[in-house]
């Protein structure tokens, strides 16, 4: 047994003491405070210093009370529908041109990726002053040039902002996700276009042949990677729609409840049900993508 | 034109493009990516020429992209009056730090899950690669509460005040991007790409792991660590919410980024638009040329792991 023991540790223990550091950090700043959200959130915790009493699912019962949870909650629905619908297709077209291009392809692609280097709060701040309602807002004083009138960006009756906010994110982030996708197609050996051609295939057949199924790959990843990314808006309605409740997001309310207001209990019953909400998503996503593909072989 | 006869690769090739709608088709494919670059550039050049506007032109009611003098003095005034000298050197210093951490440690986790596996990595594995599913916004209460019981441990215990030592704060904020579920997949892809044999040879002549580490892995991985580098730059310039929460005791330790949050969530805070702009201008300037020089490196890096930031 000790012998069994020895062996064991003589074999791997250098290599636990090299993660062990490591290991460390993940817990105290990601796996403890995980766990921590969900014993939090059963207790009474009003500051940063003690915890109160076992309150069971009070705190659940009330932040599926509060109206502006559940707003936030559709609201987030939204956000990824929309930004499926735009943020998930620029790329891969982007990528589809840059790669055809044969002039100016770096400029293109240098150009296309800056967004993605500027600060999200920075660059939200400057949207800021391109969606202004007055008159000398960016975008309407260009609308002015243009003899057209003055259009309240963000504040439409019926019409909530996301997608407009969708589509700075898509702005920031559609140059990277391109990146992807033109590295994928610069693996396509040119010989399958040959084959295709000599077979007498035109454009779309050469793309629905060739070019797309290289790329399907890819955007599996990329889809849930994408949704996963939804969670996590933040600043952008909180600098661009600050308090309307059509585009506040889950985060907002998790940061209003648990920082600004001190709810940290509330917040931390929101937390868990938006880690919940990730983990299954992303099974539930893996178990179907891995099923077809299964069927497929 | 002429460079189109001797395209061979990608959907169309040179023989498309003798047919005259395919070469219309061709510029059109080239005006609208003109375009799409025009939008990605515009607002930073926006941003940029207008930092230089009075206030009578940016709040004109009619566009005018240019400003009718460039006066670069403003820069400076502008610089010295808000003291961006200090969250400047803040920025960095948190910069630096993080970038020691994010490679120290997700580096040395890498190494033992793709070289050295002993048993029971596959567990540290899954668990790690878990976490890039949780927005770390979610755990930030709890995270805050966990470090401000350590410091007043560590008040009792050495009988100080912590708060008062110069950048201690910084201390989770550096240490936060030794644990970064990102990093760690690049330097796991990049480290089972090596020649496993050069590793067993090692071994076999009396190595030890850290030697293996030092001198071996360390040498052949300056790629990864540059681009780990680049990403870590550009991640712990933008951070704000975490160093936000740390740095409201001691306020004139606040890096750059807290700086310009505050500027929009303090409506109250007597600043011009211009100073606002050039705070935004500030910020995103030191990003900027970061990626200007080391862009070739982030492409290529994008084209192996087929991961992004």
């Amino acid at each position: 047994m000790v012998g069994n023991l020895k062996r064991f540790f003589g074999k791997n223990l250098g290599g636990y003491l090299i993660m062990l550091p490591s290991v460390i950090l993940f817990a105290f700043f990601i796996w403890v405070p995980l766990l921590k959200n969900l014993h939090l959130s059963f207790f009474d915790v009003t500051n940063y210093d003690t915890i109160g009493d076992f309150v069971a699912f009070d705190n659940y019962k009330t932040i599926f009370a509060n109206d502006l949870f559940i707003r936030s909650l559709l609201n987030t629905l939204q956000y990824i529908g929309w930004s499926l619908l735009i943020g998930f297709f620029v790329p891969i077209f982007l990528a589809l041109l840059v790669n055809e291009a044969v002039h100016f392809k770096g400029i293109f692609r240098t150009a296309l990726n800056i967004p993605n280097f500027i600060p999200g709060i920075a660059a939200t701040a400057i949207w800021v002053y391109f969606f202004r309602s007055e008159q000398n807002g960016v975008l309407n004083s260009i609308l002015a040039n243009l003899g057209i009138d003055k259009v309240n960006w963000l504040y439409t009756p019926n019409w909530s902002a996301i997608p407009l906010i969708v589509l700075t994110m898509t702005w920031k982030g559609a140059g990277a996700t391109m990146l992807i996708y033109l590295a994928a197609l610069q693996t396509i050996d040119s010989t399958y276009y040959e084959a295709a051609r000599i077979e007498g295939a035109n454009m779309w057949w050469r793309l629905r042949l060739v070019t797309f199924p290289t790329l399907f790959q890819n955007m599996k990843t990329l889809l849930i990677l994408q949704v996963i990314a939804v969670f996590q808006v933040f600043y952008e309605p909180l600098m661009l729609t600050k308090q309307n409740p059509y585009s506040y997001s889950l985060l907002q309310i998790l940061y209003k409840t648990a920082i600004e207001d001190m709810k940290i209990d509330e917040g931390a019953a929101m937390g868990v049900i938006v880690s919940l909400m990730l983990f299954i998503l992303t099974f539930v996503y893996l178990r179907i993508v891995n099923r077809k593909q299964k069927a497929g072989a | 034109m002429s460079r189109l006869r001797s395209k061979h690769e990608g959907v169309l090739i040179f023989s498309d493009y003798k047919k005259t709608s395919f070469r219309i088709l061709y510029v059109a494919v080239l005006i609208f990516l003109a375009v799409a670059a025009i939008i990605s550039i515009f607002p930073p050049l926006w941003l940029f020429l207008s930092s230089f506007k009075t206030p009578e032109e940016i709040l004109a009611n009619n566009f005018v992209l240019f400003p009718e003098t460039m006066d670069f003095k403003r820069i400076s005034e502008i610089w010295q009056q808000f003291q961006f000298g200090r969250f400047y050197i803040n920025s960095f210093i948190l910069v630096a730090g993080a970038i020691v951490c994010s490679i120290t440690f997700n580096g040395l986790l890498a190494y033992g899950t793709a070289v050295i596996k002993p048993k029971g990595w596959k567990v540290i594995d899954v668990m790690v690669m878990a976490t890039l599913l949780i927005p770390a916004m979610i755990n930030i209460s709890p995270l805050y509460m966990n470090i401000i019981g350590i410091f007043n441990r560590i008040n009792e215990l050495f009988d100080t005040n912590v708060w008062q030592i110069p950048y201690f704060s910084y201390l989770p904020l550096w240490l936060i991007y030794g644990a970064n579920a990102y990093y760690y997949v690049l330097f796991k892809v990049y480290f089972s790409s090596l020649p496993q044999p050069l590793f067993e040879a090692a071994k076999i002549d009396g190595a030890s792991q850290i030697q293996m580490f030092r001198y071996i892995l360390f040498p052949l991985s300056l790629p990864i660590i540059a681009v780990v580098t680049i990403f870590t730059m550009n991640a712990a310039w933008s951070d704000f919410l975490l160093p936000y929460l740390m740095t409201r005791v001691n306020q004139s330790e606040q890096p750059i980024m807290v700086k310009l949050y505050n500027m929009y969530a303090n409506q109250m805070a007597q600043v011009t638009m211009q100073e606002r702009l050039m705070t935004i201008m500030f910020s995103i300037v030191p990003p900027i040329i970061l990626f200007m020089l080391f862009q070739r490196q982030i492409a290529q890096n994008v084209a192996t792991t087929g991961l992004k930031e």
